[in-house]
């Protein structure tokens, strides 16, 4: 009996303790369990939404956030933007393009614009708070912050009335300052000077005063989108004397095709011009160098006939007398040799600085026929793969860089005479003059900035009237420019900060 | 007897006891591995495949910026760059490899400059990065023409500009890059990092003067039309119409440009195996 009480006694010890290490193994597992549960589903994932990268940034003051890879996010995310004390709370839906929302998703490549312009306080702060949050599963997509730099596009247009007016009569400028933007601009200063040969005369502005002695048109009313200010100026045209130096360089292409009797009108053409001081000032402010080109393969391919010289009455004499005893040169049109020489010659001159004023005037009755490498002589060579007309256009680029060429002062121009072929004359337009898009002349573009222009002459007995007509031109105008100097906002397109007129007083 | 049947029944309900026990335990072990392999790990790899992603885009921009300057020093000598290919797979659990292609093109690029009489055309070979990704979204990233280009099917954006100035408003100089790749090592796919050696051959320029138009052949006609479409061009006060088409685009300029200079450089690349 005693065994037996014992016995039941010890089995059932044992299934207690069975039991209770279960119960505890349980316990313990659901703990464990229970953690890791807890660790894995509750605790923070670092990004539990769609893997998206979205950067945002600033375009002509608009909002731009742009999907740059990754799963594409519904356009049912929510974007908050804070800057000052603004916030909002936008849908990516209602700022995307009309293909986006085709499937309902913002995609790779695909943008959202939140037009910042409309609130115009936004220039006041230093930058935009953007955070985008996804709408299923809900999560964070992007935090950043994008720096504020307002942009706006103004432009000046100038005309003048009448376009060729008489020295001493009155001549009205009207300069008008475009706001092509999206946000208001203010602050707005624009210089347009007179010369100093012009009388003020009087001006008018909707807003704004001008000063005639600083040319400083200032205190402009704020300019809404799309909306202008215009100032008129009033003055009396009178003589102008240049306010810089003008190097001129004139290319002849004196080779085997040109007579006796066209040198004639050459010489003639040139002493004409040059020695009337009405059209030619020889006030110091125009040196001109004079180079012939013309030769044969493997010899003397251009000369300079006339050093630089600045013309005034001490040089005047000198200089008709050289250009009277012209002579012409044998052989080809070496067009690139003397573009060479008369760059050279001019570089070297004392005066010679990029700053100066740069003009030059090739004359010629064809295209080249003989070349020369920039290899420091200036004797025909072989070409090495290059053809006398592709030599000629390396040559005159070379000019351009060296002589620092700009397209508000400089040009290159030419006189095509007897050209009958179509090709030639279009080269010469579309290939050697400068600025590009070259034109016809006469008439004369009166626009800045400038265009190289080809004044066709039919015979060389022509080519006195237009030489002088050239030289009236190109010596005698008076370019006016008005140009935006300072603005509330930042204008990164300048190239239509600055405009100008040319005017020729007769 | 009776006693004995007792005793035994005792003795197997504590058994049973335990069976239930493990089998619970082994029961919860599989629910835990289970909601891991199907919830977690996909949002794992996913993770790590766009991380991947990342790190190729970086050594793409250190491969753009090698061939940048390789083309500005003009020197003959070879540089490498490295490019990692496919993901490693998650410890423990074993999963998660991936495979991607490397490839040098042959002329998937072609571009043509018009004026009114006149028009230059080249074609030009570049690098192809195609990702094989199992959970993230597949990816190509190439070097063309000297343009870094993101493309997701059917879509690309530009990541880096090819080298290119504006003077005087009008006067364009851009460098265009032909990437050739050695016969037989033109070509990889798998997983592991790959060596990209690069080495300068020559510059040639061409001028085209007044240029009207652009017309480009690539399969990326969005990120060429970005480059086109940049501040930089905009901002010079070029007018433009762009015509995007399927492989194609056209640029029509109002005005034409002065001077478009083409620096065209021709860059020899082959693949080698650096590890597994």
């Amino acid at each position: 009996m005693k065994t037996k009480n014992a016995d039941h006694l010890r089995t059932q010890n044992h299934a207690l303790i069975e039991l209770s290490a279960t119960l505890l193994l349980l316990g313990l597992t659901v703990i464990v369990f229970v953690f890791i549960t807890y660790m894995l589903f509750s605790a923070p994932q670092a990004s539990p939404g769609p893997v998206t990268t979205i950067t945002g940034r600033l375009v002509d003051n608009n909002l731009v956030l742009e999907h740059m890879g990754g799963e594409p996010i519904s356009l049912n995310a929510t974007i908050g933007i804070l800057f000052g004390s603004i916030q909002l709370q936008i849908q990516a839906y209602d700022y995307v393009d009309s293909e986006t929302k085709k499937d309902g998703l913002w995609g790779f490549g695909e943008q959202v614009v939140y037009p910042m312009y409309t609130h115009p306080e936004y220039v006041e702060v230093s930058q935009i708070e953007v955070m985008i949050i996804n709408s299923e599963p809900e999560s964070a997509i992007m935090f950043c912050s994008v720096l504020i730099d307002p942009l706006s596009d103004l432009s000046v247009t100038v005309s003048v009335d009448p376009e060729s007016p008489q020295m001493g009569t009155p001549v009205i400028f009207t300069i008008t300052i475009h706001n092509n933007g999206n946000i208001n601009v203010s602050g707005i200063k624009l210089r347009f000077q007179l010369p100093s040969g012009f009388t003020f005369v009087e001006y008018s502005a909707e807003s704004g005063s001008y000063d005639n002695s600083t040319g400083i048109w200032q205190n402009i009313a704020m300019i809404q989108p799309g909306g202008s200010a215009v100032l008129t100026v009033t003055a009396i045209v009178g003589q102008v004397i240049p306010d810089e130096l003008t190097q001129l360089l004139i290319l002849l292409d004196g080779s085997g095709s040109i007579r006796k009797a066209d040198l004639d009108f050459i010489r003639n053409g040139f002493v004409t011009a040059i020695g009337n001081a009405s059209i030619f000032p020889r006030g110091g402010f125009i040196e001109v160098t004079v180079v012939v080109f013309g030769g044969n393969a493997g010899g003397i391919t251009c000369k300079v006939v006339l050093s630089p010289t600045v013309v005034t009455n001490e040089t005047i004499d000198f200089v008709l007398s050289t250009l009277n005893n012209i002579s012409t040169m044998p052989g080809f049109a070496a067009t690139s040799c003397g573009l060479l020489l008369g760059c050279d010659t001019v570089t070297a001159s004392s005066i010679f600085a990029p700053e100066n004023r740069h003009v030059v005037m090739l004359i010629s009755d064809g295209k080249a026929s003989l070349l020369c490498n920039i290899d420091g002589d200036y004797y025909a060579d072989t070409g090495g793969g290059m053809d006398p007309v592709t030599a000629a256009v390396v040559a005159r680029d070379y000019l351009i860089d060296e002589f620092g060429m700009n397209p508000m002062d400089d040009e290159i121009d030419a006189v095509a005479v007897h050209v009958t072929d179509f090709s030639t004359y279009t080269w010469f337009r579309d290939e050697i003059v400068w600025p590009q898009p070259g034109y016809t002349a006469p008439p004369f573009r009166i626009d800045l900035p400038l265009h190289g222009f080809v004044c066709n002459a039919t015979e060389w007995s022509d080519f006195p009237f237009i030489f002088k007509s050239i030289i009236t031109n190109v010596l005698n105008r008076i370019t006016l420019t008005a140009d935006i100097v300072q603005a509330s906002v930042t204008d990164p397109k300048v190239v239509n900060n600055i405009d100008g007129v040319l005017i020729i007083p007769q | 007897m009776k006693k004995d049947k007792k005793r035994k029944l005792m003795t197997n309900n504590s058994g049973v006891v335990g069976i239930v026990a493990t089998v619970l335990l082994i029961g919860l072990i599989i629910t835990f591995v289970g909601i891991v392999q199907t919830v977690h790990v996909p949002n794992w790899l996913k993770q790590k495949e766009a991380h991947h992603m990342n790190d190729v885009q970086t050594q793409f921009t250190q491969l753009k910026y090698t061939i940048d300057v390789l083309s500005l020093l003009e020197e003959h000598v070879s540089i490498a760059n490295y490019i990692t290919l496919g993901t490693e797979e998650l410890p423990v659990l074993n999963t998660g490899r991936t495979y991607d292609t490397l490839e040098i093109l042959s002329n998937n690029f072609q571009i043509t400059f018009s004026n009114a009489t006149d028009s230059f055309s080249l074609t030009t070979s570049g690098i192809l990065y195609s990702s094989k990704n199992s959970h993230f979204v597949d990816q190509i990233i190439c070097l063309e023409a000297g343009a870094l280009i993101l493309s997701q099917t059917p879509s690309s954006i530009l990541l880096g500009q090819p080298l290119f100035s504006i003077t005087n408003y009008t006067n364009v100089s851009l460098w265009l890059f032909d990437i050739a790749g050695l016969e037989g090592k033109s070509f990889v796919s798998g997983y592991g990092t790959y060596i990209l050696s690069n080495e300068f051959i020559s510059r040639t320029t061409h001028r085209i003067t007044d240029v009207t138009s652009i017309n480009i052949s690539t399969d990326y006609p969005e990120a060429w039309g970005d480059f086109f479409n940049s501040s930089a061009f905009v901002n010079s006060g070029l007018t433009y119409s762009m015509t995007l088409g399927n492989q194609t685009l056209h640029i029509e300029y109002s005005i034409s440009l002065g001077n478009f200079d083409i620096e065209v450089i021709d860059i020899h690349s082959q693949l080698a195996i650096w590890r597994y």
